[in-house]
């Protein structure tokens, strides 16, 4: 109240105005602007909504959960359908179905953060390097890329996990593996744009080794995309833990990851179709989530090729 | 006299010109050729690093932990495992180059006699899948671009999203309930009743092609009812992907002042549409078909393990199972190949149809 009595304008025209007087308030209008155009797009919202629901049931798991994830009432509950008691049924240990799904959404969040936080930077540095170091530098690390662009993702990975054994570890490092090479390759291209202009020549002038060049002045630039893709990646990324969880590759039991609960539920599918549906519905909810913000943010950060 | 001199001076640069182009072409097409090597290199390399950090000791995979100490030294040395890295990395490039992949220790057949038996199955359903997106996702696509913004284009929109976000291997198994066991609509999972599956003897492997051949249509029936709903589902796959795409390059397309141009002479607004601009857009729609389709043979590992489908896929995650480690290897350069070598058909393709991307 006192901030708004004091000053002559409001909020929002502080935030809009079109000479911005410090920094600070020219970052914050351009992510009010960039905010207000993704707000405008109603399926991005819902993709949102959603993945905040994911990151709510991640965090609030022990809450919301109804029973224990790992210890089922093998004596009266086994296979049961879904129920006032049990929302979703319970699989054929008796684990009530619904409190697995919950508990589940802190492995699929695990998978696909740690799959960004490992490939995205290595993709970053190995494109911005490659990009504007140029000459054989670029010619080697782009091969490279290209070596493991063109391979098969899931097969590779399966390989992957197949040497290192299963479990979720593994199966995060073998699709961080296999993912980083997409991210190389845009942010090569977003740094043969900036490449040469005036900014960075003058940066250059200024005495700036290549590796502050690149890390203060090329990268931010190169984050925007880079952060669309890897939200678009994210489904991706959920449905290969998810496979790889379903041909027993990946998560291990007891832990209830959804691709692992649909392989233990397909035993029962013709009777207890639930058991294989419910997680599965999970996952497609949570990857079209991703879909939608990554569509949204693609819109809203780049206005230019919005609608494409 | 002067016209003569300038005559033959422009032959002679039109003829060194050609040269020049022909030179060109060559010199691309080397280059092709390294890109193809190397990347085929790497993924050599790769698996056959795969193959070295197992846990499992190969030699001991073979004997058992129960073999006397001088016969593991033994088949070590006939392994080969007591080799420098490098020079194994050798015999094992040589054996890869002359289609040796070693045993399956499954089957206990070669692995590429496994590999030749499997492959027309995967074959078989990813072009298939391919068919059905193409003909499905590029009308579909077309349509929401011309329609951008406006309902129809928001149902595509989400259609092929749904595409995106659904595991394969979850909805194989509800359109199998579905399908198979409450309407009785499809064969069950396999790839051929039971009854035809020893009378029947196929020629190319490939089931539609060979019964159809042969004119056995009871055959070709109970192919087709085994192979259409796999088929359709990797079909819905490539079509999120291809429709997706379409409209992307479509509202490229129909941005162009030529479109304008083509409207301004009167051409009705299909014409415009379908033979102009979806004209241009092909271009780089081939690139994204044939890109579907190389990731349609890899996903159908999930697809496969489903529908029982004795495929590529279906050889790799068995094998897997059973610690086969060269029917995976030999599987994984198998689909590794098959990747590069499509990669390498869309850029040529691409470089065909679009004569701006041509050599000067």
């Amino acid at each position: 109240m006192t901030i708004v009595d004091r000053s002559p304008i409001t909020r929002r025209e502080w935030l809009t105005s079109e000479r911005p007087s410090s920094r600070w308030q020219a970052r914050l209008g351009h992510t009010y602007a960039t905010w207000q155009r993704f707000q405008s797009n109603r399926l991005a919202m819902v993709g949102l909504s959603i993945i905040i629901s994911l990151l709510i049931a991640a965090a609030c798991a022990d809450l919301l959960a109804t029973h224990s994830p790992l210890v089922g009432d093998l004596s009266g509950a086994r296979l049961q359908p879904p129920s006032l008691q049990h929302w979703f049924g319970t699989d054929d240990l008796g684990r009530d179905i619904y409190s697995r799904i919950v508990y589940g959404s802190r492995i699929t969040l695990f998978v696909v953060v740690l799959v960004a936080i490992i490939a995205a930077p290595i993709g970053l540095l190995v494109g911005t390097t490659a990009g504007y170091l140029g000459g054989w530098v670029d010619a080697i690390l782009m091969r490279i890329t290209d070596v493991f662009l063109a391979f098969p993702q899931l097969i590779l990975a399966l390989a992957f996990v197949a040497a290192l054994g299963p479990g979720i570890e593994n199966a995060v490092l073998a699709i961080a593996i296999t993912s980083w090479p997409a991210y190389a390759r845009i942010a090569r291209a977003e740094t043969l744009t900036v490449r040469n202009v005036d900014y960075i020549r003058a940066v250059e002038l200024m005495g700036a080794p290549p590796s502050r060049v690149v890390l203060r002045h090329i990268v931010p630039i190169c984050t925007s995309s880079l952060i669309v893709r890897v939200t678009l990646d994210m489904a991706g990324i959920i449905l290969t833990a998810a496979g790889l969880g379903f041909v027993g590759l990946g998560a291990q039991p007891p832990l209830p990851e959804w691709g692992a609960m649909i392989a233990s539920g397909r035993r029962f599918i013709l009777d207890q179709w639930w058991v294989a549906a419910a997680p599965g519905l999970a996952i497609v909810i949570v990857s079209l989530g991703f879909n939608l913000l990554g569509d949204g943010l693609r819109d809203a950060l780049d206005p230019r090729r919005s609608g494409q | 006299m002067m016209l003569q001199a300038s005559d033959i001076s422009t032959s002679r640069q039109t003829m060194s010109r050609a040269g020049t182009r022909t030179l060109a072409i060559l010199a691309q097409f080397a280059r092709f050729l390294l890109v193809a090597m190397t990347t085929y290199f790497g993924l050599l390399a790769v698996t056959f690093f795969i193959g070295r950090i197992i846990p499992v000791d190969p030699v001991l995979a073979v004997l058992g932990d129960r073999a006397p100490a001088a016969v593991v030294e033994r088949t070590r040395r006939e392994m080969g495992l007591d080799l420098p890295l490098i020079e194994q990395f050798y015999i094992y490039i040589k054996g890869v180059l002359q289609g040796d992949f070693g045993r399956s220790v499954l089957t206990t057949n070669p692995v590429m006699e496994d590999l030749r038996r499997f492959f027309p199955a995967t074959l078989e359903l990813a072009t298939l899948g391919t068919l059905i997106g193409s003909c499905v996702g590029i009308p579909l696509g077309v349509l929401a671009a011309v329609k951008r913004g406006s309902w129809t284009d928001q149902v595509v929109r989400i259609f092929g999203l749904v595409g995106y976000s659904v595991p394969i291997f979850w909805m194989g198994l509800l359109l199998l309930v579905l399908f198979y066991v409450k309407l009785q609509w499809v064969g069950y999972p396999g790839r051929i009743d039971v009854a035809y599956e020893y009378s029947f003897t196929p020629i190319t492997g490939l089931l539609l092609l060979d019964s159809a051949l042969q004119g056995e249509w009871t055959v070709f029936s109970s192919v087709v009812h085994h192979i259409v709903l796999p088929a359709l589902l990797l079909g819905y796959f490539s079509l999120a992907y291809i429709s997706r795409m379409t409209r992307s390059f479509m509202l490229n397309e129909l941005s162009q002042e030529y479109i304008v141009s083509a409207r301004a002479k009167g051409l009705s607004e299909a014409r415009v549409v379908w033979c102009h601009a979806l004209r241009n857009a092909a271009v780089p729609l081939v690139t994204v078909i044939a890109l579907s389709y190389a990731s349609l043979l890899e996903g159908s590992v999930l697809t496969e393990t489903v529908f029982s489908w004795p495929g590529i896929g279906l050889y790799i995650t068995n094998s897997l199972q059973n610690a086969d480690m060269n029917a995976v290897l030999g599987g994984t350069v198998l689909i590794g190949s098959v990747f590069i070598a499509l990669n390498l058909i869309a850029d040529l393709l691409y470089r065909m149809l679009d004569p701006r991307t041509r050599v000067q």
